[in-house]
């Protein structure tokens, strides 16, 4: 052992051989467990609820209604649509995530987007796993719909796990490729999504929503493609890797 | 009491026999913030809570708590919420052969270690703290072998660099 390596663990275990765990952990975990069953519960109603509201226009075009097919994102007041080949995640889903001082200097902007601290990824292989994966978190500006899809070489390589379906398991799921959507619509919230008092965002002007992204290989290259109602189509590239 | 089936591992026994250890790993691994390393033990207990069938079905408990633990540590949703890290104050640490002198180098060392990227903070946690072996630090992490020495080498050699007074000329406490 080198001199190096035997002051760092000399360093380490002078630090911390006394410390003790709080003397309620045990209180904690299981008070963190209820904390998650009901979350999850309150997630599975909004899913169901959610699906109920999307029934009217599908049966209105199966009675040969005039009702259009998937939408282009809009911004306006309507009730927001997935953009063609994405899938729709609104303002329920928000969640609210504390940013560091400094966050923007890792992240990206891109039109009505923050996909925060994404100069920092660092998918990780979890063991053996067919699939690297990473928490994404995403802010789009309130009252905006916009797209995100994956575009160019890294299609079927870099998906979005964003629906609590699809990432369930956390990190700790047997991910493939076909796992999570290729694009993503976020609605951010208006005054009337918004649950009163109850906003989670920590990012004033936007919707906070947290996810994965699963990628095959890594370092990888990715671009992405975001559409939104008051602007051109652009594209951003990145390096998925560590 | 929740225990794997045929098992008989109660998950209270397994907190109340492990958790200062694990509790230590988590305390370096958030470079001694208590309350974040709190958090991040709660957050790596709960989810092994939920599986405990399968994870002492598996055998070694600890090994995957300990694994949650390391991965959440590097996991970039922690980084969202972690605190600016603190600069080294300049002129490196003060070289002493008293014991004042000797708890500042290591406390230098420390905050060096904390200045590392995650991974590496990691990598050296496990080999040097929890004395893991490096095929074992590597299932824990999730990497090659190779990444782990790679890791390993470079975080040494950044600790190295940013504490070099201490290490190019060790009190009488060094080498122990």
């Amino acid at each position: 052992m080198t001199e190096i390596e035997q002051w760092l663990r000399d360093a380490m275990h002078a630090a911390v051989d006394d410390e003790q765990p709080p003397a309620n952990l045990l209180e904690a975990v299981r008070a963190r467990y209820r904390r998650r069953r009901s979350r999850t519960a309150v997630a599975s109603a909004a899913a169901v609820v959610a699906g109920a509201l999307a029934l009217p226009p599908a049966a209105n075009a199966l009675r040969g209604g005039t009702e259009p097919g998937p939408q282009p994102a809009s911004g306006t007041a309507l009730a927001p649509r997935a953009a063609p080949g994405t899938v729709l995640t609104t303002c329920a889903s928000e969640i609210g995530m504390p940013l560091a001082l400094g966050w923007r200097a890792s992240s990206i902007q891109a039109g009505p987007f923050w996909f925060v601290n994404l100069r920092q990824a660092t998918a990780t292989y979890y063991g053996h796993r067919d699939v690297a994966i990473s928490g994404l978190a995403v802010s789009v500006r309130n009252g905006v719909t916009a797209s995100v899809s994956v575009v160019g070489p890294a299609v079927g390589h870099f998906r979005f796990l964003f629906r609590p379906r699809d990432f369930s398991q956390g990190v700790d799921g047997r991910y493939t490729m076909k796992s999570g959507e290729n694009g993503m619509t976020f609605a951010g919230c208006t005054p009337e999504s918004a649950r009163p008092g109850e906003s989670f965002s920590y990012q004033p002007g936007y919707t906070q929503f947290g996810g994965y992204y699963i990628v095959d290989k890594v370092p990888r290259r990715v671009s992405l493609e975001i559409r939104s109602p008051a602007a051109q189509p652009m594209r951003i590239t990145f390096l998925v890797g560590y | 009491m929740r225990t794997g089936p045929g098992v008989g591992v109660p998950f209270e026994d397994f907190v109340r026999a492990r958790s200062g250890a694990l509790f230590r790993t988590a305390l370096l691994l958030t470079g001694q913030d208590r309350a974040e390393a709190e958090d991040l033990l709660q957050g790596a207990l709960e989810r092994a809570y939920r599986h405990w069938g399968r994870i002492c079905r598996h055998g070694d408990p600890e090994r995957y708590v300990r694994r949650i633990l390391a991965n959440a540590s590097t996991d970039r949703w922690r980084r969202i919420v972690r605190r600016p890290e603190h600069e080294l104050p300049g002129g490196g640490g003060a070289v002493s052969g008293d014991h004042a002198g000797d708890v500042a180098d290591r406390d230098y060392l420390l905050r060096a270690l904390a200045g590392l990227a995650p991974r590496q903070r990691a990598v050296l946690i496990l080999r040097y703290y929890c004395d893991l072996p490096e095929a074992e630090v590597a299932q824990a992490l999730g990497c090659s072998v190779g990444t782990v020495k790679s890791q390993a080498s470079r975080g040494l050699a950044r600790l190295r660099q940013l504490s070099g007074p201490v290490t190019a000329a060790p009190t009488e406490g060094a080498g122990r």
